[in-house]
This record gives structure tokens, sequence and C-alpha cells, in this order.
């Protein structure tokens, strides 16, 4: 019966579905609420970018290795471009 | 009241966008634009509204298990080199240059919404769908379709992360996902199957905006409560474009979409 009805869907981390509701609500209490504006408009921001790359992160783990060492260099690559860009952007 | 306009603009444009299959930047952008924004407020609201689209989307595309991660972070290391140098130059780069490359972006995006090949109907189901996986050790893998999986492997990898720089640079200078030139570079050059394409440019268009917000957003591009309107309402506008996208007929959507982006790439580059 199992073959039948095929493989089962793979199960998402409950913190990917969480983190852009999240940001969502948070976001809102930013944009409405001046006395914690900046605050929650950094943590929507943040809920926002941490999903992606947790969702990354999740993935490089598992990996494996070594048959993916050079996409781990990609993904470190990647990760170092990011911290450039905002070393960057706080010099401008 | 800027953050209000702002919260507006993103929601209608990302309903619209994403109701449309363009995503929502492309709209957003050039109506930020339009209403008085400068360019770098415009591009990092659009950035923004692309993270968050990823974000959104996260959950749908890990169960679809149609992206390719190794594939993203590969093409990726060429477009975040790419959407940095883009954001980097945005500051200095003339209004008019500006309106000109974001409305040739806009008619890119027209281009390859119009002339993109259909999703499915191409490749033939040739394993068993417990198949279904990105392989490890290559930018290779088999989707879903059907009942089977039909494995695919990504060609002229060097090519694509070089053509990748270019798309990142468009992407940072626009404030868009990029995905219109993304996903035609790993359909027609990379020789990705198309559904595996689009939903790999997904996940890589995320990363992309990151990068591009990185610079952006510490440069002080807008305040952090007109981000927290862009984030909300490129979510919001996200999820009634999506019910929204599965009423209308996805032809006449595509069409009416593609009208109105023709008639904004032309204001944009009317003279003031």
């Amino acid at each position: 019966m199992a073959e039948l009805s095929g493989p089962r869907p793979p199960q998402v981390p409950r913190v990917l579905r969480v983190l852009p509701v999240i940001a969502v609500a948070v976001g809102v209490v930013g944009l409405f609420d001046h006395a914690v504006g900046a605050v929650a408009a950094l943590v929507a921001i943040g809920a926002v970018a941490a999903t992606t790359l947790l969702r990354l992160a999740l993935e490089v783990r598992g990996w494996r290795w070594p048959a993916d060492t050079r996409f781990l260099l990609a993904t470190i690559g990647l990760v170092l471009i990011i911290v450039a860009g905002a070393l960057l952007g706080l010099r401008s | 009241m800027e953050q209000l306009v702002v919260a507006a603009i993103a929601t209608l444009g990302a309903m619209a966008g994403v109701a449309g299959g363009v995503g929502g930047a492309v709209l957003v952008v050039p109506l930020l634009l339009l209403t008085g924004a400068d360019a770098p407020v415009a591009a990092t609201v659009g950035l923004l509204t692309v993270a968050t689209a990823t974000a959104a989307a996260a959950p749908r595309q890990l169960t679809q298990r149609l992206a390719n991660h190794r594939l993203a972070v590969t093409v990726e290391l060429g477009a975040s080199a790419g959407v940095v140098v883009g954001a980097s130059l945005l500051t200095a780069l003339p209004e008019a240059w500006f309106r000109g490359i974001l409305a040739a972006a806009i008619l890119a995006a027209v281009a390859a919404g119009l002339l993109g090949r259909p999703a499915q109907g191409l490749e033939a189901v040739t394993l068993p769908s417990a198949a279904v996986e990105e392989t490890p050790g290559a930018l290779a893998g088999a989707y879903a379709l059907g009942g089977g999986a039909v494995p695919y492997r990504a060609e002229r990898i060097p090519l694509g992360m070089v053509l990748a720089v270019g798309v990142g640079l468009v992407s940072g200078v626009t404030g868009t996902s990029g995905g219109y030139l993304k996903t035609p570079l790993l359909r027609e050059v990379m020789t990705v199957p198309i559904k595996v394409a689009a939903a790999t440019t997904t996940f890589a268009s995320g990363l992309t905006a990151i990068a591009g917000l990185a610079v952006l957003l510490p440069a002080g591009a807008v305040g952090p409560q007109v981000a927290a309107a862009a984030v909300v309402g490129a979510s919001l506008g996200g999820i009634a474009g999506a019910a929204l996208q599965a009423r209308l007929p996805p032809r006449a959507a595509r069409q009416v979409l593609a009208v109105l982006l023709v008639v904004i790439a032309g204001v944009l580059l009317w003279p003031n």
C-alpha cells in the first residue's frame, strides 16, 4: 500500500513555517507602534533573512561528504560575499 | 505616513506580480519611483519584497522538492558578487540611468513571462518516484512528474556562473529579483528543466536579495519602519496574489500584467 501511494512528502521544519509569520506580526507592530518601531522592524527583517539562510543551513547539514565539499565551499564563499557587502554598506 | 504608502504599494505590487507570475519587485520598484521615492529607497524596498516572497515560499518549496540547492549556491556565487557591486553603484548612478536600466529589466521580465516555455510536456518520466532528490556531489537530480521522476543535469556551469554575475548586477542596480533573467539562464544556458529552474530561481533570488540588502540597509537607504512596511505589504500581497492566481486564467493574467508593465516601462523612459 505504501508503494502504491508513493513516498511521503518531506517534513518541513516548523521554524521555517513560523519565522515568516513572526516577520509579519512583528512588522505590523513596528508599523503602528512608534515606540518599538525600530526594534520591531529589525526583528521582522531578521526573521525574513533568517528563513532563507536557515533553509540553506539545514540543506547543507544533509549533504554528503566528501562528495559535496565544493558546494560547501561555494556556500562559504556566498556567506563571505554577503559579509563583504555589509561591510561596504557600513562604510558608505 | 511614508511607511503606509510603502506598505500599500508593496501589497498591491506583490499581489499583482504574484498573480501574474513575475514576482512583486518588478512592479513595486517602478511604482515607488513614480510616486516620488528615490532610487535607493525603491531598490531596497524591492529587494525586501523579494526576500519576503522567498521566505514565504520556503515551506511549499521544500514539500515540492523542485528547487536544487546545490545549483542555487553555485549560481549565487556569481549573482551575489554582482548584486553587491550593483547595490554599491546605486547611489552614484544618475536617475536617468536607473530608470533606463529598470525599464529594460521590466521589458525583459515581460519577454520572459510571455515567451517562456510551458512548464510541462517537454520531459519524459524515466525513473520511479522514489528517485526524486538532488544528486550528492553533482549539479543534477530528479524531480517529480506524474507518478514518476524526471532526471536532469546542469551543463555549461562556468558560463552560467559568469552570466549570473551580470544578472546579479542588474538585480542590485534595479532592486528586482532578476528571476526573469535567472530562470532563462538556468533553462536555456544550463539546460535545467523549467520547473526546477523556476523553483531554484525563487530560492536563489532570496539569497540575491539578502546580499543586496546587506549593502543597502546598513548604508541607511531606508528607515527601519519603511523596511517593516515593505515586509508586511509583500507578505500580505503575496498571499492575496497566490489566491488570485488560483482563480484567474493564467494566460489572461500574464497578458494584462504584461500590458501594465510595458506602460510602466514607457512612463519610466518618458522624459521628465
